[in-house]
This record gives C-alpha cells, sequence and structure tokens, in this order.
C-alpha cells in the first residue's frame, strides 16, 4: 500500500464505494478505493437491475458507455402456484427512453466499469486486497489494516456489501450487544446466469434492440415452510435467474438452494430457459432489517455506504439495490467534503450524513415502507394466496358449460376454498396497503 | 404440493470459478464439539452450495466451494463459525455476477 496517507479510504467496490470514490475525486479529495476482487467486479453478483438515474449525479452520460446490458421497457408481476400463474404484465414503451428507468447489468462487467471511473476521475483503485481490519485509536476510526501493513485516513467508507465483516468485527451497531445480523433481517439471493442465442433470447422475450424484460414472482410451489420470490431478467445473450429466501422461513433439512428449482420447474419460467446452457451460479445475501435494524450510519472517522448499511429496498414488487447505493456513496462523499471545510472528522460532524440521507429519498422510503413485511414475510402471501388466486381466475376463465358467475364472486369462492377465514382474508387485505 | 426436487448442487457449481487457497488458509472454520451439539444445524440450510455436512454426529464444512455469501454465520445461532474473507484475489470468481 503507498506510503502517503490518503484523506479517505474506502473499502469495497460495488457501485457504493466505487460512487463515492468518484464523487471525491472529482472533489479533488485524495482517495483510496480497495477491493478484495481482481479484477474489481469479481467478487459482486446481484440479480440485478440497476433502477433510476442516481449515476447522472456523478457520470452526467452513464447511458452512453456504462456496460450494461438492457433497457427495461417489460416488467411482470405476478403468482405461481404449483402450475398456473396470474401475472400482471406491465409494458411501458417511453421506458426505452432516456433517462431509462431501469437496466439489467451482470455486475463483474458493470463494477469493474464503474470502478475505472473512478480512477479516471483521480482515485487511486487497489484491486485484490482483503483489508483485515480497521485501525481504531481513542475511538476513532483513523485506517485499516492488511497483515502488517497500515494505512492511515482522516475518514474510512465502509462499502463492504452486506456481509459487512468490518461492521460485524468493531459492532458498528446501534444495538452494541448485538454480534451478528439476525435470520429475520436478512434474506438469502441464489442466482443462476443462462446463456441463450441472442436473437432466440429476444424471439423468446419479444424484446425489440435492446429492450429488456424483468419478472418477480411470489413462488407458490415450493413444499414445506420456505418463503421465497423469483425473478429474471434479460441481458443481452444471458437470462439471469434466481430466488429470494426468507432465511428465518427454513427449517432443519430444508436446502435454501433448492427454492431455484421449484421455481424453474413452473411451466411458465420452463419455457423461459429451454435449451438455455447454464453458465454461472451465485449467491448473496440481501439485507431487509428495515429502519429499526440498520446499523449506525456514521462514527468517529467513519461512515457505512450501501448493502452494508442494509439500504435494500423491498416490498415484492419492487426490490432495488444498486440505486440506493450509489445515491448513499454521494451523499457520504458530499459529507466528508463539507466535513474538510472544519477538519473535523468526528461524529459530530459526519452525522451530517444522516441528515442527508434522511432528506434524501433514500431514509424516506424506508420510513414510509417501514411496515412493508407485514406483508412480504405473510405466510398465506406466498402459501395460500397462489392457489387461491389462480384457481379463482382459473375457474372464472375456464369455460365449463355451466351458469356463468360474476368475478368477484368466483375468486372469493377460491379464496373461501383455501382454508384462509374472512378475518384473516381483510386483515391480510388491509395490509397490503403497506406495499 | 408437488413432488419434492432434489438436485445435485455441487453438479451445478462446477460452472462457477474459484482460486483456492492452501487448506491452512481456510477463510471459514468450525467448531465441531459445538455443531455435535447443535439442536439445528440449520447452516446446512441456508449455504448455497452445500459447504456443510454433517454425518457421523460430526460436522464438516468444505471451504472450497463456498460463494462467501455469510449465510452459514447468519444461520448459525451457536458461535461454531470462525467468518473471515478469503486473501485478496483468492476465493470465488464471478465472471458475469
Amino acid at each position: 500500500m503507498s506510503k502517503k496517507n490518503p484523506e479517505v479510504i474506502i473499502v469495497g467496490a460495488g457501485p457504493a464505494g466505487s460512487a463515492t470514490a468518484i464523487r471525491l475525486a472529482q472533489n479533488n479529495v485524495n482517495v483510496v478505493l480497495i477491493d478484495r476482487g481482481m479484477p474489481i467486479g469479481s467478487k459482486n453478483i446481484s440479480g440485478g437491475v440497476l433502477w433510476g438515474n442516481d449515476l447522472a449525479e456523478i457520470i452526467p452520460d452513464w447511458q452512453e458507455e456504462a456496460p450494461f446490458e438492457r433497457i427495461i421497457t417489460n416488467k411482470k408481476v405476478g403468482f405461481l402456484s404449483e402450475e398456473d400463474a396470474t401475472i400482471m404484465d406491465l409494458h411501458f414503451h417511453g421506458w426505452n427512453n432516456k433517462p431509462y428507468a431501469g437496466v439489467s447489468v451482470l455486475r463483474a462487467g458493470f463494477d469493474e466499469w464503474l470502478s475505472e471511473k473512478a480512477a479516471e476521475a483521480g482515485a487511486t483503485v487497489l484491486d485484490g486486497i482483503t483489508i483485515d481490519s480497521l485501525i481504531i485509536e481513542n475511538g476513532n476510526v483513523v485506517g485499516v489494516k492488511q497483515g502488517d501493513e497500515e494505512l492511515r485516513a482522516n475518514v474510512v467508507i465502509l462499502a463492504e456489501g452486506v456481509n459487512a465483516r468490518l461492521m460485524l468485527e468493531n459492532k458498528l451497531f446501534r444495538d452494541p450487544s448485538k454480534k451478528q445480523y439476525l435470520r429475520k433481517e436478512i434474506m438469502g439471493g441464489y442466482k443462476e446466469v443462462y446463456h441463450l442465442e441472442q436473437s432466440l433470447l429476444e424471439e423468446r422475450f419479444r424484446l425489440d434492440g435492446n429492450e429488456g424484460m424483468a419478472g418477480e414472482f411470489i413462488i407458490g410451489n415450493i413444499p414445506g415452510d420456505v418463503l421465497a420470490g423469483g425473478f429474471f431478467y434479460t441481458n443481452k445473450n444471458t437470462l439471469s435467474i434466481g430466488t429470494i429466501v426468507h432465511l428465518d422461513s427454513l427449517n432443519t433439512g430444508d436446502k435454501a438452494y433448492e427454492a431455484i428449482e421449484y421455481f424453474k420447474s413452473h411451466p411458465y419460467i420452463r419455457k423461459m430457459i429451454k435449451g438455455a446452457e447454464l453458465i454461472e451460479y451465485g449467491s448473496k445475501l440481501i439485507p431487509e432489517m428495515g429502519i429499526k435494524g440498520f446499523p449506525n450510519f456514521y462514527g468517529d472517522g467513519w461512515m457505512v455506504v450501501g448493502d452494508a448499511a442494509g439500504f435494500v429496498f423491498s416490498n415484492g414488487l419492487l426490490v432495488q439495490g444498486m440505486n440506493y447505493a450509489i445515491k448513499s456513496g454521494i451523499l457520504a462523499a458530499d459529507t466528508y467534503i463539507e466535513a474538510k471545510r472544519s477538519s473535523n472528522y468526528s461524529s459530530s460532524q459526519l452525522k451530517q450524513y444522516e441528515k442527508k440521507l434522511k432528506n434524501s429519498y433514500i431514509l424516506k422510503d424506508f420510513k414510509n415502507f417501514s411496515k412493508v413485511k407485514l406483508v412480504t414475510k405473510n405466510k398465506r402471501l406466498f402459501k395460500t394466496y397462489p392457489d387461491a388466486l389462480n384457481g379463482g381466475m382459473k375457474a372464472f376463465f375456464t369455460e365449463t358449460g355451466a351458469e356463468k358467475q360474476h368475478l368477484i364472486k368466483v375468486i372469493l369462492k377460491s379464496f373461501k376454498k383455501s382454508g384462509v377465514g374472512l378475518f384473516s382474508l381483510i386483515k391480510d387485505g388491509l395490509r397490503f396497503r403497506h406495499l | 404440493m408437488g413432488k419434492k426436487i432434489k438436485i445435485d448442487i455441487k453438479n451445478k457449481i462446477g460452472v462457477t470459478s474459484w482460486k483456492t487457497d492452501a487448506h491452512e488458509r481456510a477463510h471459514i472454520t468450525i467448531k465441531e464439539d459445538i455443531c455435535a451439539k447443535c439442536p439445528h444445524q440449520l447452516c446446512i440450510a441456508g449455504c448455497p452450495t452445500e459447504c456443510f455436512k454433517f454425518y457421523d454426529d460430526k460436522m464438516t464444512f468444505q471451504y472450497e466451494d463456498c460463494v462467501e455469501c455469510g449465510a452459514c454465520d447468519i444461520m448459525c445461532d451457536q458461535g461454531s463459525i470462525e467468518w473471515s474473507n478469503p486473501r485478496g484475489t483468492y476465493g470465488v470468481t464471478y465472471s458475469r455476477g
């Protein structure tokens, strides 16, 4: 590591870390961005769609040069039961115009590019280095250590992702007795990437040019108590397909990685990957700690951004993380730039970061959706409603020669048949307002 | 619910790449005595690549197939798992991600 001390050290070069580095370097801050992957990006994985346009704050014309895969113009959201599916198909042609609503990305290439943008902006980017620990003196974070080597800075920014070892090791939580995240605060993501000939993929998913499709589903065909959602995203000539499993729904004997097999076995999904070749499998955790479970966002000499701060938003219909990562990185960088004016890097100054988070969409979203787990962790959403909904829809749309009934009556009959009491049904119906 | 699906996860992970460090550098270690008495062994349930196996009252951990997600450390509430990142450049290497 370099002998000359930088002003800021960033641990982790995902979207959060690289965005922080770019913003800082653009403001002439001497910053070192360190990642354990070589090349950078090789440790990084997500669903993944980058929603929103936060990147434009640091790379105004990012759409022109970023190695994204496809522009999402079609999103499907639905319920899969044993072999049936009821799906809402959203086709927004205008999403094809800049700024795009969302683009599919494969993180190895995308994150490598973003780290190169940090280097271009003037950041020192170091790959292949695992930071072992933080240097803490009198309660202040003053640098990082790798083996016997030390690197010191005014501020250390933790952008190490959801599996935040430095955060865990130094117990940087609101509750100092907390040693690890709880099962109810974290979900497991399991993903496969399939290769499909580009022409076949475009035909199969009805994509014009570089249009892309995103799908998110409640999976209702998994036996036992396992609660999981499924997703697919079209890339240029690959398909990302995976599951998100609630870790607190797993019992002894379950295997979280099996959820994706049930998802792929569903007739609706099975046809998507027919003839496709599996080329990569991977996994990452997804924070779901909510507003009460968040770690501290700052302290004396440090701030935390992205997944490591818990910034993934999910309500079953929307799943977003990279936009929050980029935005939080920009806000942490701006906090440093302000702190530099008074050379005060203690928590009394860095608390401005939390203020910025509160004033941005980041903490507003988590506050406004603080009760969303009442829906997303509701067993009936996975185990009862997919069957009830599909059963009702099928009954309504199937011509049997019998007298027709009104849609609402058929659906209600199907929900009643599923064994859910009227009271639970009303309660769950009301809970849907939290989405 | 339909038929239970069983798959060979070890076959699936053949498509993913690793740079494997020496055995004494394993980034995760477990305390076998704790695992032997564990009431749930939920590490097995959470692991995406079946690194944990329990045979003959003994838990084994295979660090070579680990994708460094951290699920086991969350599933384990018995204090058995010592988790650290692999040395720089080692471990899983995604080419898509």
